[in-house]
């Protein structure tokens, strides 16, 4: 299954597998026009966008491995989203979890 | 072309404010050139041999492309006095045509300054090497030839040498300063500065006329820039109609010098420390640095000059465990003028460029994103970058805060009124203030008197009993007596009129007391009152018929008094006519005769004075009211004292009435000395209140 930005649908059901698959999710979020941004916009939202589906587990750690990441809020996400000119500030993501505590 | 040439620093000046700078300065003829005004030149060795101008306009020309000037001064009703002929109602022009010049200012600098070969100069006509002209109407050229036919000169002869002899007196004239409103200090061992007052350039590299309106100075403000410029490539003058100078740096010299610094003085402001200590980025210094807020650091700051405005690019970074952020920022601003001074506002505020790498997801981002991402961060870093820029260009111009036209500004005088930005010029605009262009003298006549005692001869000797001076209940000045010997005087008054802007020869009326002096010698009678010393102190008054002699010449009277009719004062009245028929008449008082004059002896002058001082004394230590008695220093004159005594008469002090009694002696004193000098001191007596 497709997602609208064209992407597989992928679900992940533990942090663990999130984890596991960072490159794959550093890649879509690099391909996503203003991807950087919406992350932190929304970041459930932008893993959506990714199609990216967290189960409740994997969602649950999510926000508790990063509780500053804004999940709910839909109003910058959206505007961002709807504009059409260029974003004068960019985020290119290059990694999501830090590998030092491993 | 280009507006600076390539120059670090150029002054340009408008023709009309550069000959308003002449006539102000008196640098040409040692005084001011407002028309109309009045000047003798030479016309030769002999001192007899002179040309009385009466300059009515006053002219500057300049010559496009060279530092070349002329300067015209326009003349009517003049006269020349040439080996013993006198040539009436001359009119025409003289022009002296010369170089523009960087000069010495007089006031020399420390010995060490100058040692090093630094000095201070201004604008100023090199005259040593003038070439005058002298165009004279083609009325004044009748009129010589008919004059000098009977001498062996032709016209042509006469205007030739008169035009040589004023050439050789302006080249004595050597290099001239201009007023020294245009001030700089060269200091050719070091940068210059531009804040620095006046203005410190390593060179001033040349002055000269770019076009019929303007005159221009270039000059280099930093050691490695000697050389370069080239004032072939100037382009049309900056100046507008109306604008009297403009001072404009190079955007290297505003960088250097006024941007860089303030950028400097800003951070360190912030950061609580010595500017000195700060390490600038790049354009402002090397490749470094400076942190500012919340951990952004200033990479780069790029200040350049715009049409109209101010260009500051900002590159900045911040950085975390998990993050690096990097950005950019345009922003323009604009100068203005308010209350005499420069004021900045931003004109675009650019929103900055960022990109945020981020390595891994941290609690870190959270305020980088916040202040990166969402422009807090944008404010903050212009304030940092910008900040001290308005303080230190408004620093260039330091209006009073009482009055915002008293600008301390590198030039005395100027009066900057705008801001200008080119993409290759940071430029200042002003005016020169309070320089007159014209005079408003008119045609007159005064009268300049000398009184001189042609004889003396001895009435009689007496004893004045000196009463002294007692003031509440003190002997201030001891009771003495004084012999005195009366003085019959023969008097002489020699009235000599001065004329002004009148062609010369002027012919003379005079009429003394009203009654005209019609013949070369003769006696008139006048009624008046007279005053005679004795009794002394008071004196006696006398109204009476008195019988002055007078002699009559070409330039001055002479006017005797019999001695027998005592003390006055009489009027005098003289109209003055030139040869182009214009008439001036007038009237001055104030010239008197003493016939009957009392001479003591036994130290009575000294002894008057050293009272004089004890009363003061005495006074000091009372309390009066200063508003009624003001203070009374050194040697007062009479009208001083009659002053005094009156404000302590209206005080009610007891003792007043001694003190009235040796100021009447005292100024009784002064009224019965012959006037020494001219009618304006003789003014000065009057005989009031006594």
């Amino acid at each position: 299954m497709k997602t609208t930005c064209g992407f597989e649908a992928r679900r992940f059901d533990t942090f663990e597998e999130l984890v596991a698959n960072e490159r794959l999710l550093i890649g879509r979020i690099a391909q996503t026009p203003n991807g950087g941004k919406l992350f932190f916009s929304n970041a459930i939202r932008l893993l959506e966008l990714i199609g990216v589906e967290l189960g409740p587990e994997a969602r649950r750690r999510f926000e508790e491995e990063f509780p500053f990441l804004e999940t709910t809020s839909c109003a910058a996400f959206d505007a961002i989203r709807a504009s059409s000119l260029t974003q004068q500030s960019r985020v290119r993501i290059r990694g999501l979890f830090d590998r030092r505590k491993k | 072309m280009s507006l600076l040439a390539g120059f670090d620093f150029m002054l340009e000046i408008d023709r009309g404010a550069a000959l308003k700078l002449i006539k102000n300065s008196g640098a040409v003829l040692g005084r001011p050139l407002l028309p109309p005004f009045e000047v003798s030149l030479p016309l030769g060795a002999n001192t007899s041999d002179n040309v009385h101008l009466i300059v009515q306009d006053v002219t500057l020309d300049l010559n496009p492309g060279s530092p070349r000037i002329s300067l015209g001064f326009e003349f009517r009703n003049s006269t020349a006095f040439v080996q013993g002929l006198t040539v009436p109602r001359l009119s025409g022009q003289i022009f002296i045509r010369a170089d523009l010049k960087i000069v010495p200012l007089a006031r020399a600098r420390s010995f060490q300054q100058v040692s090093q070969g630094v000095r201070d100069v201004t604008v100023g006509i090199n005259l040593r090497a003038c070439e005058v002209g002298l165009f004279l109407s083609e009325t004044s050229k009748d009129r010589i030839r008919r004059l000098i036919a009977n001498i062996g000169l032709t016209e042509e002869d006469f205007e030739r040498q008169a035009k040589d002899r004023l050439q050789q007196f302006f080249r004595s004239l050597g290099d001239v300063a201009v007023g020294n409103s245009l001030r700089f200090r060269l200091d050719p061992n070091r940068d210059g500065d531009i804040l620095e007052k006046p203005i410190r350039l390593t060179t001033i590299v040349d002055i000269r006329c770019v076009d019929h309106e303007t005159i221009v100075v270039f000059g280099t403000m930093f050691k490695p820039n000697l050389g370069k410029g080239d004032i072939a490539d100037k382009a049309p003058a900056l100046r507008r109609p109306g604008q009297d100078l403009v001072v404009s740096i190079s955007s290297e010299v505003f960088n250097r010098q006024v941007f860089c610094p303030s950028f400097a003085a800003n951070i360190a402001s912030k950061k609580k420390v010595d500017p000195q200590s700060i390490t600038l980025p790049s354009a402002c210094g090397g490749a470094n640095e400076v942190e500012v807020e919340g951990g952004v650091k200033i990479t780069r700051i790029t200040p350049t000059l715009g049409a109209g405005h101010l260009n500051v690019d900002l590159e900045f970074k911040q950085s975390g465990p998990c993050y690096e952020a990097r950005g950019k920022t345009h922003n323009e601003f604009v100068f203005s003028m308010k209350d005499g001074r420069i004021v900045i506002s931003q004109s675009v505020a650019g929103q900055p460029d960022i990109d945020i790498d981020v390595d891994f997801i941290c609690k870190f981002l959270l305020g980088a994103i916040d202040a990166l991402l969402f422009g807090f961060a944008h404010g903050v870093i212009v304030s940092w970058a910008i900040g001290e820029l308005a303080q230190l260009v408004g620093g260039l111009i330091e209006a009073s805060p009482q009055d915002p036209q008293q600008q301390n500004f590198t030039f005395p005088g100027v009066v900057f009124e705008a801001v200008g930005v080119q993409p290759e010029a940071f430029s200042l605009i002003g005016r020169f203030d309070g320089l007159a262009s014209a005079s408003d003298t008119q045609p007159d006549v005064t009268i300049e008197a000398t009184l001189n005692t042609l004889s003396t001869e001895t009435a009689g000797v007496g004893i004045y009993h000196y009463p002294g001076v007692q003031a509440q209940g003190q002997q201030i000045c001891p009771p003495k007596d004084f012999h005195y010997l009366e003085a019959l005087q023969s008097q002489a008054m020699t009235l000599v009129p001065q004329t002004q802007l009148m062609g010369l020869p002027a012919t003379f009326t005079w009429k003394v007391e009203g009654i005209a002096l019609n013949a070369p010698t003769g006696s008139i009678s006048s009624n008046v009152l007279a005053r005679y010393p004795q009794p002394y102190p008071k004196g006696t008054a006398v109204n009476q018929a008195v019988t002055l002699d007078y002699q009559v010449f070409d330039d001055r009277v002479i006017v005797l008094n019999r001695p027998a009719d005592g003390n006055y004062y009489f009027l005098v009245e003289v109209t003055a006519t030139d040869p182009e028929g214009t008439s001036v008449t007038t009237k001055m008082g104030g010239f008197g005769f003493i016939g009957d004059d009392l001479k003591f002896s036994d130290g009575f002058e000294d002894a008057m004075k050293q009272c004089a001082i004890s009363i003061r004394g005495h006074m000091s230590k009372l309390r009066f009211a200063p508003q009624r008695v003001p203070p009374i220093m050194g040697d007062p004159g009479p009208e001083e004292v009659a002053t005094y005594i009156e404000a302590i008469v209206e005080d009610g002090i007891e003792g007043v009435d001694s003190v009235l009694a040796h100021a009447a002696i005292a100024f009784n004193n002064s009224f019965r000395q012959p006037i020494r000098a001219t009618p304006s001191e003789g003014v000065v007596i009057r005989t009031k209140g006594i």
